[in-house]
C-alpha cells in the first residue's frame, strides 16, 4: 500500500474500527475526566469550578506525597532488582537443561494467575498465624514473627516481594526469547576471538538483548507506576498509609473520601508523572540498542 | 439553630430508644396488631390506589444493598417476605436483590446515582448527602414518616424534608465472653484503666483480651469513634457543629484522648497480633472459639456470636455487653441509623417502588429483617430481646446519655485521616506529629461536604 | 586438550549443580499455587495447622462452593467475555496494526503515537466517565461493555504486536495479489491475515489472563448476579464469607485451574510469539 489516495482511503477504513472503540471507551473517558480536576466534585452533586486550587492542594497533601514515594520504591526495587533477577533467571533457563521444560513453566506460571487469588493466597502465608511464621518458630527464630502485611515495617516489603515472585518470570521469558533471537554465527565468531564468560556477556550478549532489555524495563515500570490491585485486595494501603501507592491513593480520594474532582487532578498529574518517566527511559534504553 | 437541632437530636435519640426497648413489654399481647396505625394506613392508601395503567406489563423493581447476602437465614427470610408481600399486591411485579457484601457497595454506589444507573430502593448510610444532590425521592409527605423513631428523622433528611428511613438504629460496646471473665475473676470494667487491667489479666491467661478485625475500616471507625464521640460530646453536646463554627478545634484535646486510648490499648497488647489484617466474620471466630475474651461491636453480635456457636461447632457461653467508659468511667453511647432505605428519585415506577418501601417498613417484614439481634428503627416494629447481652445493651442506653457518632459532621477525608493515624501506631509504626495538622487541612479543604442538620 | 576436557567437565557438574538448585528454587516458586490446591482440599479443623499434610482428600469445600455458588454459569460468563474480546480485539487490532505498519502517510504514524499513548492512562481517573457514557449508550449491566473496555485497553498493546509481526512478511506477497486482481479487503483476509497467525497466537496467549482475571470490571459494572464472572465471584464471596478458607480456596483452584492448563498448553507458542512481538515492537 503506497500513499496513494486510494491507499489512504482504505488506510483510514482500516484502521477507523480500532479508532472508535479506542477513543469512545479509552481516550474520551479520560479527556472527560479532564474538567473534573478543576472542580471540586463529590460525585453526586454538581461540580464547582475552582481552577488551579486541587493541583495547589495535591503539591502539599502528605498522603499524596507518600504514595508517590511508595510507588517510586516499588518501582526502583522492579527496575534495580526485579530486572536483573530475570536477565539471570532468562540466562539460566536458556541452557539446555533436562528440565528446562519445568522450569519455563514454573517460573512463569505465577503471572496467569489472578491478582486475586495471588493476594487470597499470600496474605493467608504471611498472616501472624500462617504457613511464613510457622516455619520461622520450626526453625526456631520465633523471635522475628508478626503480622508481615499489618506490620507497619515490614508491610511494604512483603508487597514487594510478592511483586518479585509474580513479575519475575515475565520478564525471564522475554530474555529467553531475546537470547534465543541472537544468531548463533554471533557466538560462533566471539569464540574464534576468544571471548568468553564474563566477557562474552558484557559485549556480546547484553548489546544484543538491549532491546529486551528496553520492553522489559518498559513494562516493569509501567506495572509499578500502576501498582493497584495488591494493595488495594492486601492492605488497602495500610497500616497508615504504608502500602498506599499513586493508583490506589486516587481510587481512595474518589470513592473513599467523595473528592472526585480532587481525584481526577491527582490522575492528571500522575499520568504526566509516568509519561515523563517512561518516555525518559525508553530514550535511555532505546540508545543503547545495536544493530545485528 | 443548629445548635438546638443537635441537641434536639441527642435528646429524642434517648427518647426513641427508651420506647424501643420498653416495646418489648408490651410485645406478647399486641404482636398481632402492631401500634403503628401509621402503617396500616399506609398500605390502605397505598391499596385504595388501583395499581398503575401499567396493570399487566410485568415490571421489575431493583434494591441494591451491602448486606443482603445470600444464603444467611435472616437476610434470607427477609428476602422472601418482601418478594411474597410484593406478589400479593403487584402479580406482574419481581425484585432483583443486587448484593454487593462490604464497603465496596457505597463505591459502586456513588458512581452507579451518578450516571443513573442506580436500583429502584437504595439502603444507604448516607442519606443526607444524597438527598441534598437530588438523588433520593422526597418522602416527607408519606404516611410511614409518621412511624419513624423520631430521633433518626433528622439524620434522614436534608433541608427539612425527609429522604429516607432507618429500619434498623445501631450503638456499638464491648461483648465479652462470661465464661472467661468469671474463670478469671474479672468484672466488666467500669472505666478504661479497669478495662486496661482485665486486659493484663487475660493477657497472662494467654487470652486476646479484645479480637479486632481492622481490615474492615468500619469496625475501627466505629471502635475509635466510640472514645472520640465520648470525648467530643462531654466537651459539648453539639462539638462537631461547633468545629464547623471554629468554636471548637478538630486536633484539640478531644481527638488526642481517643487517639492516646488507642495507643494505649496497642501497646498494652490489648488487640490480637493480626489486628490489620483480619476481617469482621474471622473476630467472629476468634470471639466464639474463646480464643479472644472481647469484642467491640454493634446489637447484631450477641446474635451473631449464636448463630457462629451453631455453624462452627463452638462451645457455646453466655455473653455479655458492657459500655465503653473514660478513665472516669463516664459513659455516653452514640446512636445512628444503620441500615437507611430510600427511594430513588429517578425510578421509572415511583408509585410501585413507594408501596414496596411500605411493604419493607412494616412491621411484620422489619422485624424479619432486624432479626432477634436488631434494634428497629420504626416505632410500630417490636422486637423482643431474647439474648442476655442484648437486654443489657439496652439497659445501657436507657440509663446513660446517648449522642450521634463520631464523625457524623466530618468529611471522609478527616475520618480516613484520623484512622489512617490510628492504623499506623497500631502496625508498630511511629505518629510523626504532623498527622493532626494534615488532617486539620483535609478538614478545611473538604469543609463544603459537610452537611448539618 | 586435557585441560578442556577437565573444564568441560568442571562445566558439566557445575550446570548440573545449577541445574538442581534451579529446580528447588522453582518448587519455592510453586508452592503458594501448591498451598492454594492443599488448602482447597482441606478438612476445615486443619486448616489453622498450615503445615500440617492433610490427612485425607476432602472435597467438601467444593460440594459447598458448587451448592452456592454458580460456577458454571459463572464459567460461561468468563468464557463469554474473553473470547468476544478476542474476536473483536483480532479484527480491529490486526487491521489497524497491518496499515499503521505499511501505510506511510503521516496520519497512521500519528495514530500509532496515540494508541501507545492510551497505554499509560490509569483507569482510577476514567471510572466515573465510563459510568455515564455507559449509560447513555445503555450499555450498563451487560457483557458486551466489558467487551469493549477490554478491547479499547488491549488495542494499543495488540496494534504494537501486529505493527511487529507485519514488518516480517515480504511486501512482494501484495504486489503479485494485486496484479492478480485482489481488492484490498480480500488481500488481507486471504493472504495477510493468515500470516500473521503467529501474532495472533502470541496475543492470545499474552493477553487472556488478563481478561479473565479482571475483576474490578465486573464488579463495577455488572450489577446482575448472573452475569458476574469467575474470578469476580471470588472476591464477592470471600466478602460473604471469609472465615471460609476452604470454600475461598476450592474457588480459587476453580478459576485457576483452566488457566494453567491453557497455559501448559500454549507455553511454546507463547515463547516463540514473545520473541517475534515484544522485541520487534
Amino acid at each position: 500500500m503506497h500513499p496513494t489516495r486510494k491507499g489512504l482511503v482504505y488506510g483510514i477504513a482500516f484502521t477507523l474500527p480500532a479508532l472508535i472503540i479506542f477513543l469512545m471507551f479509552t481516550f474520551y473517558p479520560f479527556v472527560s475526566s479532564l474538567y473534573y480536576s478543576f472542580t471540586e466534585w463529590d460525585i453526586v452533586s454538581k461540580p464547582k469550578f475552582i481552577g488551579l486550587d486541587n493541583y495547589r492542594n495535591l503539591l502539599e497533601d502528605k498522603l499524596f506525597i507518600r504514595s508517590a514515594v511508595n510507588t517510586l520504591t516499588i518501582c526502583l526495587f522492579v527496575v534495580i532488582l526485579q530486572n536483573p533477577l530475570s536477565l539471570l533467571l532468562g540466562l539460566v533457563l536458556n541452557k539446555p537443561f533436562r528440565s528446562s521444560y519445568f522450569l519455563r513453566t514454573a517460573f512463569y506460571l505465577p503471572l496467569i494467575v489472578s491478582l486475586v487469588v495471588v493476594s487470597v493466597t499470600w496474605s493467608n502465608l504471611l498472616q501472624y498465624d500462617g504457613v511464613f511464621n510457622e516455619l520461622l518458630i520450626r526453625l526456631g527464630a520465633e523471635n522475628l514473627i508478626q503480622d508481615w502485611l499489618g506490620t507497619t515495617s515490614s508491610a511494604l516489603s512483603s508487597i514487594i516481594l510478592i511483586q518479585l515472585w509474580y513479575g519475575t518470570g515475565y520478564g525471564a521469558v522475554i530474555y529467553l526469547a531475546g537470547l534465543q533471537s541472537i544468531p548463533h554465527e554471533v557466538y560462533e565468531s566471539a569464540q574464534i576471538d576468544g571471548a568468553k564468560g564474563w566477557s562474552k556477556f558484557r559485549f556480546i550478549t547484553f548489546p544484543l538483548l538491549m532491546p529486551s532489555f528496553t520492553i522489559c524495563t518498559f513494562l516493569g515500570m509501567v506495572g509499578a507506576l500502576k501498582f493497584f490491585e495488591m494493595p488495594y485486595i492486601m492492605t488497602n494501603g495500610g497500616p497508615g498509609d504504608a502500602t498506599s501507592t499513586l493508583a490506589l491513593v486516587i481510587y481512595n480520594f474518589a470513592f473513599k473520601n467523595n473528592t472526585f474532582g480532587y481525584a481526577t487532578a491527582a490522575g492528571i498529574l500522575f499520568m504526566i508523572a509516568i509519561s515523563i518517566v517512561t518516555a525518559f527511559q525508553l530514550k535511555l534504553t532505546r540508545s543503547k540498542e545495536v544493530e545485528y | 439553630m443548629k445548635k438546638l437541632l443537635l441537641t434536639l437530636l441527642t435528646t429524642s435519640l434517648v427518647t426513641a430508644l427508651a420506647l424501643a426497648g420498653c416495646g418489648k413489654n408490651e410485645a406478647g399481647n399486641s404482636s398481632a396488631s402492631p401500634s403503628g396505625s401509621a402503617v396500616e394506613s399506609a398500605s390502605q392508601s397505598a391499596g385504595n390506589e388501583s395499581p398503575s395503567a401499567s396493570d399487566d406489563k410485568p415490571f421489575k423493581l431493583r434494591i441494591s444493598g451491602w448486606f443482603l447476602t445470600e444464603g444467611e437465614g435472616t437476610t434470607d427470610a427477609f428476602k422472601k417476605i418482601v418478594e411474597e408481600k410484593f406478589k400479593e399486591k403487584y402479580p406482574n411485579g419481581s425484585i432483583q436483590w443486587d448484593n454487593l457484601t462490604g464497603e465496596k457497595y457505597f463505591d459502586k454506589l456513588k458512581a452507579e446515582l451518578a450516571s443513573s444507573a442506580a436500583a429502584d430502593i437504595i439502603y444507604s448510610q448516607q442519606v443526607p448527602s444524597l438527598g441534598k444532590a437530588g438523588y433520593l425521592m422526597d418522602l416527607s409527605g408519606e404516611p410511614l414518616v409518621n412511624d419513624m423513631v423520631d430521633a433518626t428523622k433528622i439524620v434522614e433528611a436534608y433541608d427539612g424534608k425527609i429522604y429516607g428511613a432507618a429500619t434498623t438504629i445501631q450503638s456499638f460496646g464491648f461483648y465479652y465472653n462470661k465464661k472467661i471473665f468469671a474463670d478469671l475473676g474479672i468484672a466488666p470494667p467500669k472505666t478504661f484503666n479497669e478495662l486496661l487491667a482485665a486486659g493484663e489479666k487475660l493477657n497472662a491467661a494467654k487470652i486476646t483480651p479484645i479480637t479486632v478485625g481492622f481490615k474492615d475500616q468500619w469496625t475501627l471507625d466505629y471502635f475509635f469513634g466510640g472514645y472520640a464521640q465520648l470525648a467530643e460530646a462531654l466537651t459539648s453536646s453539639t462539638f462537631e457543629a461547633d468545629v464547623y463554627k471554629g468554636t471548637q478545634q478538630l486536633d484539640g484535646p478531644e481527638t488526642k484522648s481517643a487517639v492516646d486510648k488507642f495507643t494505649q490499648l496497642a501497646q498494652k497488647n490489648m488487640f490480637n497480633k493480626s489486628a490489620l489484617s483480619i476481617d469482621w466474620p474471622q473476630t467472629q471466630i476468634e470471639f466464639a472459639s474463646g480464643k479472644a475474651a472481647m469484642i467491640n461491636q454493634g446489637p447484631w453480635m450477641a446474635q451473631v456470636a449464636q448463630e457462629t456457636f451453631e455453624t462452627k461447632g463452638f462451645e457455646p457461653f453466655e455473653v455479655g455487653f458492657f459500655p465503653l467508659s473514660d478513665e472516669n468511667g463516664k459513659v455516653i453511647m452514640g446512636v445512628g441509623p444503620d441500615h437507611s432505605v430510600s427511594i430513588n428519585a429517578k425510578t421509572e415506577h415511583p408509585q410501585e417502588a413507594k408501596d414496596l418501601l411500605s411493604i419493607i417498613l412494616s412491621p411484620e417484614v422489619n422485624a424479619v429483617h432486624a432479626g432477634d439481634g436488631g434494634m428497629s428503627g420504626m416505632k410500630s416494629t417490636i422486637i423482643e430481646a431474647k439474648l442476655p447481652a442484648m437486654k443489657e445493651l439496652i439497659d445501657v442506653l436507657n440509663n446513660n446519655p446517648t449522642t450521634y457518632q463520631w464523625g457524623a459532621y466530618y468529611p471522609p477525608s478527616v475520618k480516613t485521616g484520623l484512622l489512617n493515624l490510628v492504623t499506623k501506631i497500631i502496625g508498630g509504626g511511629k505518629a510523626g506529629g504532623g498527622e493532626l495538622d494534615e488532617v486539620t487541612k483535609n478538614y478545611e479543604k473538604d469543609k463544603s461536604l459537610i452537611i448539618l442538620p | 586438550m586435557r585441560s578442556a576436557s577437565v573444564r568441560s567437565l568442571r562445566e558439566k557438574f557445575f550446570d548440573r549443580l545449577l541445574e538442581i538448585a534451579m529446580v528447588l528454587l522453582a518448587l519455592f516458586v510453586l508452592y503458594p499455587c501448591y498451598y492454594m490446591f492443599e488448602a482447597s482440599v482441606k478438612l476445615p479443623k486443619e486448616f489453622y495447622e498450615p503445615l500440617k499434610f492433610p490427612s485425607r482428600i476432602y472435597w467438601g469445600n467444593f460440594h459447598n462452593v458448587f451448592a452456592k455458588v454458580q460456577i458454571g454459569r459463572a464459567l460461561g460468563n468468563t468464557l463469554l467475555i474473553c473470547g468476544g474480546t478476542l474476536v473483536l480485539l483480532i479484527i480491529v487490532a490486526s487491521m489497524a496494526g497491518y496499515t499503521i505498519s505499511r501505510n506511510r502517510h503521516k496520519l497512521f504514524q500519528v495514530l500509532f503515537v496515540l494508541f501507545l499513548a492510551g497505554m499509560i492512562i490509569p483507569f482510577q481517573t476514567s471510572m466515573v466517565p465510563i459510568y455515564k457514557l455507559a449509560q447513555s449508550l445503555h450499555l450498563m449491566n451487560t457483557r458486551t461493555l466489558l467487551v469493549l473496555l477490554y478491547t479499547a485497553g488491549t488495542i494499543p498493546f495488540a496494534t504494537m504486536i501486529y505493527v511487529g509481526f507485519t514488518k516480517g512478511i515480504p511486501r512482494e506477497l501484495e504486489e503479485a495479489a494485486s496484479i492478480d486482481g485482489y481488492g484490498p479487503l480480500r488481500m488481507y483476509w486471504l493472504i495477510i491475515f493468515p500470516l500473521l497467525l503467529p501474532a495472533t497466537g502470541t496475543l492470545i496467549v499474552t493477553t487472556v489472563f488478563g481478561f479473565w482475571n479482571d475483576f474490578i470490571g465486573p464488579l463495577l459494572y455488572l450489577t446482575d448476579k448472573d452475569k458476574m464472572t469467575l474470578i469476580t465471584q471470588i472476591f464477592v464471596f470471600k466478602a460473604e464469607r471469609s472465615s471460609d478458607w476452604g470454600g475461598i480456596f476450592a474457588l480459587c483452584s476453580l478459576a485457576t485451574l483452566p488457566l494453567i492448563l491453557l497455559f501448559i498448553v500454549t507455553q511454546k507458542y507463547m515463547i516463540k510469539g514473545l520473541t517475534a512481538g515484544a522485541i520487534k515492537g
